[in-house]
């Protein structure tokens, strides 16, 4: 079977891989962007000592994977016979078993588009990385002991969770709302809400000028800003405007609280820079929903 | 020429020094006074807070503290109640404050409501309305028989109506000589559901032009598609400010059943007609409403030419047919707003 490599992905060695591991297990913690490592063995219960068969079938296999990855995605190829890596960048376990279920129905619809003569199975391994732990030999040491396990078996997978997880996220908190009261009740409900890996910091402030003068919004981490629209001194679109001009404003996620319900507002609002719009009086499980999803957002 | 003492201006000095002294010892005490208020208010806050918070949305108990022993702590409670109240919205917590309103401050209202005071008259009919005690609305019907009532508190007396008692609240409305501002009905109005506002369209006749006014206004924001016809109706009326409302509040809603109701307004001698019409177009095709918005491009109102070349480009073909219209027409007026609404919107692309 013809197979047509119309992507602009290249097979890697496996000296050539370990720098771009390194570089994107860096970025996990700095920009929450996950990754999985796929280790894959392709074998068959015919034994062949033809080492022209081998390397046709490596060849072909290898092409047929090159022409299943993404762009994004690094295929490379392992020194043991007949094993491949694939990392796949910003994508989670989810993504590598929906990855690897794919190119099992193809095989299986086509009955083996690489090498017609002897049935192959591809067995796999999983690794979600989503923190910094993570060595390139650990992952390999994992790979060898699996696949010593595995002989021959077909269509076998196995995940190893061991570094997915997450490192503790420092999340700055604000909530500029000049009445005390409810002030205090949204920062005891965003406390009480069980997040973990999460180190939530929480300030008040009683409008947006003290907010402003203070040092507390200029640190990198990720912060999430809860803020009435009407306050003394400066008003929430005035701290929404200084905040969306800073340059690293993307860390900002701002919460707008307001009793305008009017379409027009909230458009306004939106476009002006803020990402929810909670309408005064609102339910505190749609805010803790909310915020909820923020924070499983921040991974991708 | 006056003769005055030195024995006498030092007694008059000495009486205005007293008077001062006086009046600085008044001020001193009721600052104390206030201040020590202030601080009863801010410590039963501090001690039940939390204690609040746990019982409103976590199901925590109720507990002997909350029970207020003075009027400071009745003051506290209301400012925690009104910060739940205004900023959460929870059946819940409703509920409880509610019934602790029922069981532990209704007699308080109930003597307010007597106060020779009417901004204690008129706070206590307030928090009436946010703490749902509506047994004591009984109490502001009887005063209302016995004196007479300052404006405010008849309004609110007839919002107390519209929230508790909504049988009685549109006959109330029909039946009062009362007129209140557009605004104050639009407050009346904002908080009925679908069904009231049916009746009392129905009634339309028998309630005052603000009333309607604001009844047509409170409608269009609603976009309840049941007022169609209604709407429709008041279209034939002979109040042009019902007319101008009517057609607003149909272009709010989206919907246009008959167009044939709404071609005699292209002719209107009013330009607000002409405009709202202008405006009410863009929810039909360009097939059927570009005869009437060519002549309404060509009106002689500044408003009516640009709301109609507005409406013209929304439709897919809109570009289209203005261009072939600043070729083809002869008015030059119409051609300057034509190009000038085009290339503005060409400009937002």
């Amino acid at each position: 079977m013809k197979i047509l490599n119309e992507k602009q992905a290249e097979l890697l060695k496996l000296k050539d891989i370990v720098p771009f591991f390194n570089i994107l297990k860096a970025n996990i913690s700095r920009s929450y962007m996950v990754m999985t490592v796929i280790f894959l063995k392709a074998s068959t219960l015919s034994v062949t000592s033809d080492y022209r068969i081998v390397d046709e079938v490596e060849n072909d296999i290898s092409q047929f994977l090159l022409s299943k990855v993404r762009n994004t995605d690094l295929l490379f190829k392992l020194d043991d016979e007949l094993q491949w890596g694939i990392i796949l960048t910003q994508s989670g376990e989810r993504e590598a078993l929906a990855f690897i279920d794919r190119i099992r129905k193809i095989i299986e619809q086509e009955k083996s588009p690489f090498y017609t003569d002897k049935q192959y199975t591809l067995q796999s391994l999983v690794v979600e990385i989503k923190n910094d732990n993570a060595t390139f030999d650990q992952l390999l040491n994992n790979k060898y002991e699996f696949f010593n396990q595995v002989n021959n078996s077909p269509w076998e997978n196995k995940i190893i969770t061991l570094y997915k997880t997450q490192p503790l996220e420092t999340i700055k908190v604000s909530i500029l709302e000049n009445n005390e009261l409810f002030r205090d009740v949204l920062k005891m409900t965003i406390q009480n809400m069980n997040m973990n890996q999460l180190d939530i910091q929480i300030k008040l402030f009683s409008d947006g000028y003290e907010f402003l003068q203070s040092d507390w919004y200029y640190s990198s981490h990720t912060h999430i800003v809860f803020m009435n629209d009407i306050m003394p001194r400066k008003n929430g679109l005035e701290v929404l405007h200084t905040l969306r001009r800073m340059a690293n404003q993307k860390k900002f996620i701002i919460y707008m609280m307001t009793k305008r319900n009017s379409q027009i507002d909230m458009i306004n609002a939106y476009e002006s820079g803020i990402d929810e719009y909670l309408i005064k009086p609102f339910d505190l499980r749609l805010l803790k929903a909310q915020l909820k999803r923020t924070f499983e957002r921040l991974w991708s | 020429m006056i003769n005055l003492t030195v024995h006498f201006l030092l007694k008059s000095i000495g009486l205005l020094l007293g008077i001062c002294f006086v009046l600085i010892i008044n001020l001193m005490i009721r600052r104390k006074i206030e201040q020590r208020k202030i601080n009863a208010i801010e410590k039963y806050i501090q001690k039940t807070k939390m204690l609040w918070y746990q019982y409103f949305l976590n199901d925590g108990a109720f507990t002997t503290k909350f029970v207020p022993k003075s009027k400071s702590d009745i003051e506290a409670i209301e400012r925690i109640f009104l910060s739940y109240l205004k900023n959460i919205s929870n059946q819940t917590v409703q509920i409880k404050i509610k019934y602790f309103a029922a069981a532990y401050l209704q007699s308080h209202y109930s003597k307010e409501l007597k106060s020779r005071n009417w901004s204690r008259r008129l706070s206590a009919m307030y928090r009436i309305a946010d703490f749902q005690l509506d047994n004591l609305i009984t109490i502001c019907e009887e005063r209302k028989k016995k004196c007479k009532l300052t404006p405010e508190e008849r309004f609110q007396l007839i919002k107390l109506k519209s929230m508790f008692q909504k049988d009685e609240f549109i006959t109330s409305l029909v039946t009062t000589e009362e007129v209140f501002s557009e605004n104050e009905y639009k407050q009346l109005f904002a908080i009925l559901d679908e069904e009231l506002l049916v009746q009392l369209l129905e009634k339309e006749n028998f309630i005052n032009n603000y009333a309607l006014y604001a009844l047509i206004e409170t409608i269009a924001a609603s976009r309840y598609f049941i007022f169609i016809d209604e709407l429709e109706k008041m279209l034939q009326n002979n109040d042009s400010e019902i007319r101008i409302r009517a057609i607003k509040a149909l272009e709010n809603i989206g919907v246009i059943k008959q167009l044939d109701k709404y071609i005699p307004f292209v002719y209107s001698s009013l330009w607000e007609e002409r405009l709202m019409i202008a405006k009410l177009f863009k929810h039909l095709p360009l097939s059927y409403t570009y005869e009437y918005l060519e002549i309404l491009l060509k009106d002689e109102n500044w408003w009516v030419r640009s709301q109609a070349a507005n409406t013209i480009l929304d439709d897919p073909l809109g570009v289209q047919k203005l261009k072939k219209f600043i070729q083809m027409s002869d008015d030059k007026y119409a051609i300057d707003m034509a190009k000038e609404v085009l290339m503005k919107r060409l400009e937002a692309i």
